[in-house]
């Protein structure tokens, strides 16, 4: 069990001596408990004090690294059964599962090309092709060689112990995740996973024995180890990860405190989207087109999101449709929901505008108000750094209609002949507020500028 | 070493909440007893229901990939739910009166009611109704519709925390349910819902929309609140047990990637086919999540969705006594 | 530049302005009594007019009643001719009251543990006179006391001239950087000048003034001493100093030769000695039971500890605990509603007046029991907006909602909007005591004392204000008044050395909290929007 801030606060020196950087050992105590600061910091914490919160931090499911340098995914470590208890730490690698059977050499390394060369920038993040999953056929060395110069992350898809043997040797050094086949003696694989020290996916076709399985790779000698989760539809597959997850949270057994690797066939995107919301660590998809690939980076990105941390937009003036110097400024906070909200209902309504994210830490229009992070200040000061005044010819901004009480403070502070007009507090309100209110007073701003 | 994996008990349950009534065939949705999709260990009386949207006037915005299995009935609704229910084997339709907005055509209470009117002769599934948006002209509108066809057990969309009154009158003097829509927050889910209860709504008559954020869109929140919102049902509170209806065809057909063609962004793969994953993505996450009723745009999405949950509650719809849609299933059947 | 003729009605007075300046302006000029309490920052609703003649912009209206659209004056340019007839009572009494303590023996009414009369400051004669002084970001509060045995002989209360330059702390810190600091400064220090004599006003020599000890927040403290105040917005918060030397009274323009001034130190940025003496006011720093102490103003203040370890976070509120930002708010004075019942049965509201006779206005206390009181008839539904029992001769109707009429003539009235501010505000206050407590994780300490303080703190119906979820629901028991523990803790150090050593000692104990930082905040903040919270059990801390 994790440590609250006062526990934490009992096992500190209370000096107050800031030499952890905060003002008093309170605040640094609620750092760790938060999980934001490390106890290192703190230069005189006792030995018991290192102990109890080592003990208490400690993930129930193991860390795992695959392959080495840049792209090396690391996965695990997951604290939490609903993302909203605090987060979901590390999110799952996407590979691309690859048969080479039958390709030139020239063919295999563009195929790896194009996909190494894949980067979708979405909302702060680039998605790209976590790792290559290598069917094993006759072509497999050179091509789990070929994706490991690229430095892609290589999980082998083994269909026997020579042939997967063979290809581990090879790359080693770039620690790939060892896949045996279904229904496969582990022990060999075992074996070869311990004595190279790579990580090893186990799979069984209970849950029981799952749990089973995954100790005795340890006893023989794995350190990093992966569950294939009993999945032969979606009910079970559902099932089993939603257990796996409870029973490594519970510690009901030491096999389930593993991170969880999933394979998805063609056509299968449903089962991807299953494995990415519950708890699935390593995910090999078979399809390879944009269409399956685009939801489901997607997909993570929302599901790991911080939901603590809230999604923020950039503080910018971003444009809805295509607006010129006449038309509205709306000014909204940064919490990513308002801005969707805000700008569907603006786009909606048919008016190009201007839409001004002022950085209210990530937290609603209201809650950044009593917060203290909307006043009619900082509102100023963030309009004047994007240069709203050279963008609208009227100098005039709306503002939501819950906090109208920052207008006369806002208008001061922008000053030079600014207007603040108090916006709709809905943004489905937006339509109706731009032609009835604002259609209006742009005319009239018109006649007097 | 076996595996002491408990089953988790929990103290309270959704609301089972039946939609349709009078000509309509019923459908009952909640009444759970667990987590969402849990039937290993919780007792499920009805399968999440899927509905398909269609509209009162021809819905200009769809993007062609989901305008092309609605081709020659977009806008006439009568012939949209005939093909909703008898090609598409939609559970029930939610008829939007996008044609009453007073931008979008403002079409009359009379013509919206007329044109529900019509839907409920084409076809015997429930209906929910949606307004044009909360407002006046939404209250005029729901209120005619729910007035003309007392007794059909109607869903009416919807109730908001500022503007519920009319709608919660309406409902309850003409028998319909109502859908208690709120922006994606626990405390305004159910501060609505208690609302609703003290102007003398029965809850087992209210389904909460809590608004969906689609694939990229906000997804995570929706997903999170609306997993919030039955573990405190689960919990007990009597305030936000209700089930919940995710909108979700509207939101992942709104998204940039379910519009954008393939040959602006090549990376993006085929437009049609990652239309339609965007819509299957975001209803088979949020019914993770715990919606009990989806509302679809594109029918494939819907056959898709409905193969999925056919695992958990078997593919053959079946009768009870009265004549509710149940596809019942037992915890105790799946204990191995 | 053209000019524009303003006329007032129905008095007749008029005058003419140039183009685009406020209503207010005109007002000024005409001799009409047009107040604008909050300095002209559209944040005390005093000034609201109807325009009977001419065009005022359409988005400055608030409201149309009758085809006349009703503004502000303080914001709304006048861009042609106009008639214009103020609304509010110009009669209302001023927001600031001045009235309380003449006679109080401080020492024996507020020390938490017993102290000895030991002044900061040498007391030569029996006359000699002593300052507290509280500056708070809206309102100055100024004690004089005699030295010689402590008791409180003058009074003065007014708002922070400062205002002008904006209503919050961040607004007062950017005037400064735009070289506003000399200005900021002076206006202050003039107003103290005249609150002494107001205070003196009944025959004390402020000649006789031996020592000042001022508590504000640290904002308030930098600009009153002309430092610069610009790295206390930095993250993190680096004011150029928490404490400062005492400084000659002179050297502010201030009475008393030779007299120092002496500042309470604050803990950090945002943690002023205003909000540190009020915890050691209400005998934090003693305390082995962890209490929570609770300033309602425009901001909200909350410390949460005992003698180990105490939380402090603040909150914006907004002004209607003060009166401010209600249509109809006054301070708690004659003609106040101070309290309200409704009988269940007939649906008849009796409503209390302070000094009894006529209704004249709702102040922050009255607000929170009308509010209470409604609420508990199902005159408001939970949301705060008015239902059908209202009766119809009271209810009213205006573009942006219902009110309430508490006059006969409809002149006094509660607003859905005044309501709305009064959720919003004790929703910001509750979610600021939750987060703090719950900060510190389960099974933390729970609320075994809680002090309220604020401008109305004694008239606070205490069971209105947790009827309404505005503070906790623990045993009415544990809660205790402070007026003002700012004011109050200034004149403590300033009649005890030991007190003001306490403040000095206790201050590495507090630690700040930005709320922002806190991960439930926002969802206490929803949760507590409610009447009386989302979730009631969540009332319940005790």
């Amino acid at each position: 069990m994790p440590l609250t801030g006062l526990q934490i606060f009992k096992l500190l020196p209370n000096t107050n001596c800031k030499k952890c950087g905060y003002p008093t050992c309170l605040t640094f105590a609620m750092k760790l408990a938060a999980g934001k600061e490390a106890l290192e910091k703190c230069p005189d914490a006792s030995p018991e004090a290192k102990a109890a919160l080592g003990a208490a931090s400690a993930p129930p499911i193991r860390g795992v690294t695959v392959g080495r340098g840049d792209r090396a995914i690391t996965v695990g470590e997951e604290t939490v059964f609903f993302r909203h208890e605090k987060t979901f730490v590390r999110h799952p690698g996407l590979f691309q599962i690859f048969d080479p059977a039958g390709l030139t050499a020239a063919e295999r390394d563009a195929k790896l090309d194009h996909w190494r060369a894949i980067r979708i920038e979405r909302a702060g993040e680039t998605f790209q092709v976590d790792g290559i999953a290598v069917v094993e056929t006759a072509e497999s060395v050179a091509a789990a060689v070929a994706a490991s110069d690229r430095g892609f992350p290589v999980a082998i898809l083994a269909a026997t112990l020579p042939g997967a043997t063979a290809i581990a040797e090879r790359i080693k050094e770039h620690r790939p995740l060892l896949v045996p086949p279904a229904g496969a003696n582990l022990e060999g694989y075992a074996a070869l996973a311990a004595r190279l020290g790579i990580p090893l996916v186990v799979g069984a076709p209970d849950l029981a024995s799952l749990a089973d399985a995954a100790r005795d790779a340890a006893r023989a000698g794995v350190t990093d180890i992966l569950l294939e989760p009993p999945g032969a539809d979606p009910r079970l597959l559902h099932h089993s990860l939603s257990a796996i997850r409870r029973g490594a949270l519970d510690r009901i057994h030491p096999g389930l405190g593993h991170p969880v690797f999933l394979c998805v066939g063609a056509g299968e995107i449903e089962k991807a989207v299953l494995g990415i919301t519950k708890f699935a660590s390593l995910v090999a998809l078979a399809d390879c087109g944009g269409e399956t690939w685009l939801p489901l980076w997607t997909l993570r990105q929302n599901i790991y999101t911080d939901p603590q941390k809230p999604l923020q937009m950039d503080p910018g003036l971003y444009a809805i449709g295509e607006p010129n110097d006449r038309s509205p400024l709306l000014v909204t906070s940064n919490f990513s929901l308002t801005y969707f909200i805000v700008s569907t209902e603006a786009e909606a309504s048919g008016v190009a505008c201007h839409l001004a994210v002022v950085d209210a830490e990530g937290l609603s229009v209201l809650t950044a108000w009593s917060a203290g992070k909307f006043s009619g200040d900082r509102v100023a000061k963030a309009l004047r750094e994007m240069k709203a005044a050279e963008r609208v010819s009227h100098h005039t901004v709306i503002i939501p209609g819950y906090v109208p009480v920052i207008s006369g403070e806002l208008e001061d502070a922008l000053g030079d002949g600014w207007h603040v007009l108090v916006g709709p507090q809905e943004a489905s309100d937006i339509a109706p507020f731009f032609r009835d209110v604002w259609g209006p007073l742009a005319r009239d701003l018109g006649t007097h500028p | 070493m076996s595996l002491d994996l408990k089953p988790k008990k929990w103290a309270g349950a959704l609301r089972e909440v039946t939609l349709g009534a009078g000509s309509r065939r019923p459908v009952a949705v909640g009444g759970g007893n667990g987590l969402p999709l849990h039937t290993f260990e919780a007792a499920f009386p009805h399968r999440p229901a899927l509905a398909l949207e269609i509209t009162d006037v021809d819905p200009v915005r769809w993007v062609e990939s989901v305008r092309q299995p609605w081709e020659g009935v977009l806008g006439r609704p009568a012939e949209a739910a005939r093909r909703a229910v008898a090609d598409f084997g939609a559970d029930l339709l939610l008829v939007h009166l996008m044609g009453t907005h007073t931008d979008r055509g403002n079409r009359s209470p009379e013509q919206a009611a007329a044109d529900v009117g019509a839907v409920l002769e084409a076809v015997n599934v429930p209906l929910i109704v949606k307004g044009p948006g909360a407002g006046q002209k939404q209250n005029t509108v729901l209120a005619r519709v729910a007035e003309d066809c007392r007794g059909e057990g109607l869903a009416l969309h919807s109730a908001t925390n500022e503007d519920y009154k009319t709608l919660a009158a309406v409902a309850v003097a003409y028998g319909h349910a109502l859908v208690g829509e709120s922006p994606i927050d626990v405390n305004m889910a159910k501060q609505l819902n208690i609302l609703l209860a003290d102007s003398n709504v029965d809850l087992n008559r209210v389904l909460i929309d809590p608004l969906t954020g689609g694939l990229g869109y906000g997804l995570e929140y929706s997903y999170s609140v609306m997993e919030r919102i039955r573990l405190a049902a689960l919990g007990g509170d009597a305030m936000l047990n209700c089930p919940i209806v995710c909108l979700v065809g509207e939101e992942a057909w709104k998204a940039k990637e379910a519009k954008v063609p393939a040959d602006k962004e090549p990376l993006w793969g085929s437009q049609r086919e990652r239309g339609i994953h965007w819509e299957v993505a975001t209803a088979m996450t949020l019914i993770e999540a715990g919606a009990e009723v989806v509302v679809l745009r594109h029918p494939e999405t819907l056959d898709r969705i409905r193969k999925q949950l056919d695992s958990w509650f078997g593919s053959e719809p079946s009768h009870d006594r009265e004549g509710v849609v149940q596809n019942s299933f037992r915890a105790t059947d799946e204990h191995r | 530049m053209p000019s524009h003729p303003v006329r007032f009605s129905p008095s007749g007075r008029s005058t003419s302005v140039a183009e685009g300046s406020s209503i207010l302006r005109a007002a000024e000029l005409a001799g009409e009594p047009v107040r604008a309490e909050c300095g002209g920052r559209g944040a005390c609703g005093r000034c609201l007019v109807r325009i009977l003649e001419g065009q005022v912009p359409e988005y400055r209206v608030l409201r149309r009643e009758s085809g006349f659209p009703q503004v502000l004056a303080c914001l709304t340019p006048v861009h042609g001719p106009l008639t214009v007839e103020p609304l509010v009572e110009a009669q209302l009494p001023k927001l600031v009251s001045s009235d309380r303590y003449i006679g109080t023996d401080a020492l024996s009414a507020w020390a938490p543990w017993p102290l000895e009369l030991a002044p900061l400051v040498e007391c030569r004669e029996p006359e000699d006179l002593g300052v507290a002084l509280d500056i708070g970001t809206t309102t100055l509060r100024l004690l004089l006391i005699r030295l010689s045995d402590g008791v409180i002989v003058g009074e003065a209360g007014a708002y922070n001239p400062q205002i002008s330059k904006g209503a919050d702390v961040i607004s007062r810190i950017v005037a400064a950087e735009k070289g506003g600091l000399g200005e900021l400064a002076s206006s202050i220090r003039l107003a103290v000048v005249s609150m002494i004599g107001e205070a003196a006003a009944g025959g004390l020599d402020p000649g006789r003034i031996r020592g000042y000890v001022v508590a504000g927040n640290v904002t308030m403290i930098h600009l009153l001493l002309g430092e610069d105040p610009s790295g206390i917005r930095r993250v993190p918060s680096q004011p150029r100093a928490l404490a400062f030397r005492p400084v000659d009274a002179a050297n502010l323009g201030w009475p008393g030769r030779g007299a120092p001034v002496d500042s309470v130190p604050g803990a950090g940025g945002w943690v002023g000695g205003d909000i540190l003496a009020g915890a050691v006011r209400a005998g934090f720093s003693r305390a082995t039971e962890t209490a929570l102490y609770v300033d309602l103003g425009t901001n909200g203040e909350i410390v949460f500890g005992n003698a180990d370890f105490a939380l402090a976070c603040a909150c914006s509120a907004g002004p209607a605990f003060e009166g401010g930002g209600i249509r109809c708010g006054m301070r708690a004075d004659r003609g106040a509603v101070d309290g309200a019942a409704i009988d269940g049965e007939s649906g008849a509201m009796e409503l209390s007046v302070i000094g009894g006779g006529r209704v004249r206005g709702l102040c922050g206390s009255g607000l929170i029991a009308l509010a209470d009181a409604l609420f508990r008839a199902g005159w408001i539904d939970r949301g705060g907006r008015l239902t059908a029992r209202v009766p119809g001769e009271r209810r009213m109707e205006g573009k942006w909602g219902g009110a309430i009429a508490l006059s006969a003539d409809q002149r006094v009235a509660l607003w859905e909007r005044d309501l709305a501010s009064l959720i919003r505000a004790k929703a910001a206050i509750f979610a600021g005591i939750r987060s703090l407590v719950d900060s510190l994780g389960p099974g933390g300490p729970s609320i075994e004392r809680a002090y309220v303080s604020g401008n109305f703190g004694r008239y606070l119906n205490l069971p209105a204000a947790v009827g309404i979820g505005l503070l906790p629901d623990i045993p009415l028991g544990r809660y205790g008044y402070i007026d003002n523990g700012s004011l109050e803790g200034a004149a403590l150090s300033l009649l005890s050395r030991e007190f003001r050593d306490e403040i000095a000692t206790y201050l590495t104990r507090v630690t700040y909290v930005d709320l922002a930082d806190l991960a439930g905040y926002m969802d206490e903040f929803v949760g507590a929007s409610f009447l009386p919270h989302t979730s009631p059990d969540l009332l319940r801390m005790g």
